[in-house]
């Protein structure tokens, strides 16, 4: 095979960089912007693919007038001074507290019964039927955060009150260019790493040297459900029966308040009224992108990425760094899974390069353009895979792929295989198999890795996972309609 | 959505084609007749050196072949365990090991590779006699390898698990030294508790010469800090046996009932863990092959390759009180962008379940006697009923 297309491809980049400014920016993560926000807490359902709905306890816009599983994103600038309204249509007590965010006013426990063993919150509430509170805090420091309820925190924790907050640094005005090349693997065919120059106008932090510069950024707010708990909270609990904590076990896991497979459906899907978010990672080669982690449950999970190593830059919304704000992230650690633990926020990088994979898996003929997105010194690498003949470079001599591939018929295909072991390629597949990879990406399953939490009460797949894709075409999405035509998304080739 | 088929010459289908250019593509074993220049393609049906013959293959080229089947395991109480499980299928001949099925060994084979290595894994699905019902694919996932591509990832919804009676050959090039682990991840969830899990150790291109005093490495430190004298390759895993029997007798499987009754070293709970010899099943197959005994002299470094693949949770491990360095985790040297030390000292680590760690106990100082490396989970210290068990082993100072 010869890649021709990739001609074509390059054409492709050209145009869509001609549009870029017309087309909205799925970098950034859902959520609402701004300093004032005025939410409510209300009960609502959460749908579960297995075709289960449970009751939960969540925060929403008042704008919108009901809750939402997790609660809404705040996203907010370093510096700004933030006050969050709310108004709690719950019947208890509800209320909003930041961890490693001091509020601006004096806090005080609450205990209605004037005795301590009467708490019913850490912190000022907004009172049950109506009642509310306001909460005010200035964003000193960038980073992901987390709002949660200080009341009751036993149940309503588990009930689903909390969000996720984002703080951009005051660094996101500058322009910082970094070497981006560390993160590649030393390929021993090519040894030394060549210094890639990128220039970054986004951080994760105010780190002062660009460390944490990122192309695009997924929020991974993670929880879990005991469905008995969920039920005796709506059907028990008003009639005084107690709940055993001591049995309490998860089987349902959310992703951004989404079981899987919803949590790779398109963001304020109907039929989750309540889960507006997703949570489908989509990216382009070598592109940098920032993994914003949030653990909102009790169990520890062990979150692993397929595809790559991710560099963890900072931990509870502090940057990883012997002087934060001119070093860097000097105190970054990699690793292929990551334990988050609850209460616990990080921040982590993730890149795919491809790079030392010792076969081309762009399919070069040797008079090839670079494809889009593919870094040029790598290109010239794995193009000599088609050209070089010399006995230092077997297997891949002549060969871009050096094994032979079973035949389809001893295949179990994947819903997001291409048919092709190639990058941009796919091929025929039998019907009724693929069908979830339409650029003919690579896919990888990122999920927890205590494989139990891969379901949704009893039935597998399902629970804690998503899959992350790394996209050769240029990217529509999330504006590519879901009926997408063949015509559609090649047009510009039709004629070549 | 419909699969675009304007590419439909891609590579996939082009390799079928029955004439195979004279370059190294390579299937193993699909090699029936173990003849150069045969009806069948092999390593020596290759011309490795380009020099327009076929010719062995260089070293650093390395051809494994795993078999996928299920099998009987014996726990330390006596009972005999059904699980899914690899075996080696190392040189035998291709018609003969589908007599292999139902002898499938936990934990998988360990692999063990070099950086620079050129590695061809072939894997033969020989499935699973006992549920004749099932007709499950299989994969491998070498877990952690970075910059992975799908085909070879083994992870079957991003690409594609084999068939029973059937071979697939995954390909990695090795360049990134550490401890990793692999696993069937097919029904991820049912075929890891089932036990298709292994050791699989990436030496460093260090190794050989002479560093900070050592010969044998972790990782390519350039200054000894992961050097060690021995090594001991350890994962932890928990056997939940209602799951097991269920998939026995072909019943539901209860995935929210799920809980380890059984936590394994090397597959073993303990006493077994520090019986060096292989433990055949009722059968009289010995298929736990692997102890975990931790033995080195007086004054030797040794270095702990630990990984968990519970599908359920966390362990904390003990190493004995012993003097102990985290050096490495998830199959990276702890050593920051800028190369700074981030190393430490510790009694434990707390490890998750697709995580590994790297731990060098220094046994400078330390009397001669036995110590025990264990879980500190209370919970994981027993055999299902059989008290004084579990995930536990024994360090021997000698």
């Amino acid at each position: 095979m010869r890649m021709r297309r990739l001609l074509c491809q390059v054409m492709i980049a050209a145009l869509f960089g001609l549009a870029a400014s017309t087309v909205p920016s799925p970098w950034m993560i859902d959520g609402v912007t701004g300093s004032t926000f005025n939410l409510i807490a209300d009960s609502g359902r959460v749908v579960t693919p297995d075709g289960s709905s449970l009751p939960f306890w969540g925060y929403g816009l008042a704008s919108s007038g009901k809750p939402q599983y997790p609660g809404p994103t705040l996203i907010v600038n370093q510096g700004d001074t933030v006050t969050i309204q709310l108004t709690n249509r719950l019947a208890e007590e509800v209320s909003l507290m930041i961890p490693g965010v001091q509020m601006s006013s004096a806090t005080a426990p609450v205990y209605p019964q004037g005795s301590r063993s009467q708490l019913t919150s850490l912190v000022p509430a907004a009172s049950g039927g109506g009642g509310t509170r306001s909460y005010t805090f200035t964003a000193s420091r960038p980073g992901t955060f987390y709002y949660q309820s200080g009341s009751n925190q036993k149940i309503q924790l588990r009930m689903g009150l909390f969000g996720a907050i984002v703080v951009r640094p005051t660094q996101n005005s500058t322009t910082k260019t970094i070497d981006i090349a560390a993160q590649r693997l030393n390929d021993p065919a090519n040894p030394g790493v060549a210094a890639v120059s990128r220039s970054y106008t986004r951080f994760a932090y105010e780190d002062g040297d660009g460390s944490t510069g990122y192309d695009r950024e997924f929020l991974f707010l993670v929880s879990e459900m005991d469905p008995n708990f969920q039920h005796w909270v709506e059907f028990d609990r008003p009639l005084g029966k107690p709940f055993d904590f001591s049995k309490w076990k998860a089987n349902y896991w959310f992703i951004n308040g989404r079981a899987a497979p919803d949590t790779m459906a398109m963001p304020n899907v109907p039929w989750l009224p309540s889960q507006p978010y997703n949570c489908m990672p989509l990216f382009h080669p070598a592109e940098r992108v920032l993994l914003r982690f949030i653990n909102m449950g009790q169990d520890f999970h062990p979150f692993h990425t397929h595809g790559n190593h991710m560099l963890a830059v900072a931990e509870d919304g502090r940057l990883l760094s012997t002087n934060p704000g001119a070093a860097g992230a000097d105190l970054a650690w990699e690793a292929f899974t990551v334990t988050l633990a609850p209460g616990k926020t990080i921040d982590a990088l993730f890149q795919w390069t491809g790079r030392g994979l010792g076969w081309d898996f762009y399919d070069h003929g040797s008079e090839d353009m670079p494809a889009p997105y593919e870094p040029l010194d790598e290109h010239a690498m794995r193009k000599a895979f088609a050209v070089n003949t010399s006995p230092g470079n077997p297997p891949a001599s002549g060969q871009s792929l050096p094994v032979i591939m079973p035949r389809p018929d001893e295949q179990t295909l994947g819903i997001h295989w291409s048919g092709s072991p190639f990058l941009g390629s796919n091929a025929e597949l039998p019907v009724g198999e693929g069908g979830f990879n339409p650029f003919s990406g690579y896919f990888y399953m990122w999920h927890s890795h205590s494989e139990r939490e891969l379901t949704n009460n009893n039935i597998f797949p399902g629970g804690f996972l998503t899959m992350a894709g790394v996209v050769p075409w240029p990217m529509g999405w999330p504006n590519v309609p879901d009926n997408l035509d063949e015509s559609d998304m090649y047009a510009p080739m039709a004629g070549m | 959505m419909r699969i675009r088929t304007f590419v439909a010459a891609a590579g996939l289908l082009g390799v079928l084609l029955p004439a195979l250019p004279a370059a190294a593509l390579v299937q193993f074993p699909y090699d029936l007749d173990n003849m150069p220049m045969g009806n069948f393609p092999g390593v020596e049906d290759v011309d490795w050196n380009a020099d327009g013959l076929f010719d062995a293959p260089p070293a650093h080229y390395l051809f494994r072949h795993l078999g996928a089947t299920d099998g009987y395991v014996k726990m330390a109480d006596g009972l005999d365990m059904y699980i899914f499980g690899f075996l080696d299928l190392a040189g035998m001949p291709n018609a003969d090991t589908m007599m292999m099925m139902n002898k499938g060994e936990f934990p998988a084979p360990t692999l063990e590779f070099k950086e620079g290595d050129h590695v061809y894994l072939n894997l033969s699905n020989l499935g699973m006699p006992v549920r004749p019902d099932l007709f499950d694919a299989h994969t491998v996932h070498f877990h952690g390898f970075p910059q992975a591509a799908p085909v070879f990832d083994g992870e079957p919804m991003a690409s594609f698990g084999i068939n029973m009676g059937s071979d697939l050959t995954y390909y990695y090039r090795i360049v990134e030294p550490g401890t990793y682990m692999y696993h069937c991840h097919v029904e991820a969830t049912e075929h890891m508790e089932m036990g298709m899990l292994g050791n699989l150790v990436v030496r460093p291109a260090q190794d050989g010469s002479a560093v900070g005093g050592f010969t044998k490495f972790a990782y390519n430190d350039g200054d000894g800090t992961s050097g060690y004298d021995v090594e001991a390759i350890l994962q932890f895993s928990e056997f939940d046996p209602a799951f097991h029997e269920a998939d026995e007798k072909a019943q539901p499987l209860r995935f929210a009932e799920l809980e380890g009754r059984y936590f394994l070293l090397n597959g073993r709970g303990y006493p077994d863990t520090v019986d060096a010899g292989a433990i055949a099943n009722a059968g009289g197959d010995p298929t736990l092959k692997l102890h975990a005994i931790v033995e080195a002299n007086q004054g030797q470094r040794i270095l702990i390759r630990l990984s968990n693949l519970s599908v359920m949770g966390y362990a904390t491990i003990e190493f004995g009180g012993l003097p102990a360095k985290v050096v490495g985790k998830c199959a990276k040297l702890l050593r920051g962008p800028d190369g700074k030390d981030l190393t430490y000292s510790a009694n434990s680590v707390h490890i998750g379940p697709g995580q590994s760690y790297d731990v060098i106990i220094n046994t400078t100082a330390v009397p001669r006697g036995t110590y025990f490396l264990y879980s500190r989970n209370l919970h994981h210290l027993h055999n299902d009923r059989m008290d004084r068990g579990g995930a536990m082993t024994e360090i021997r100072i000698n």
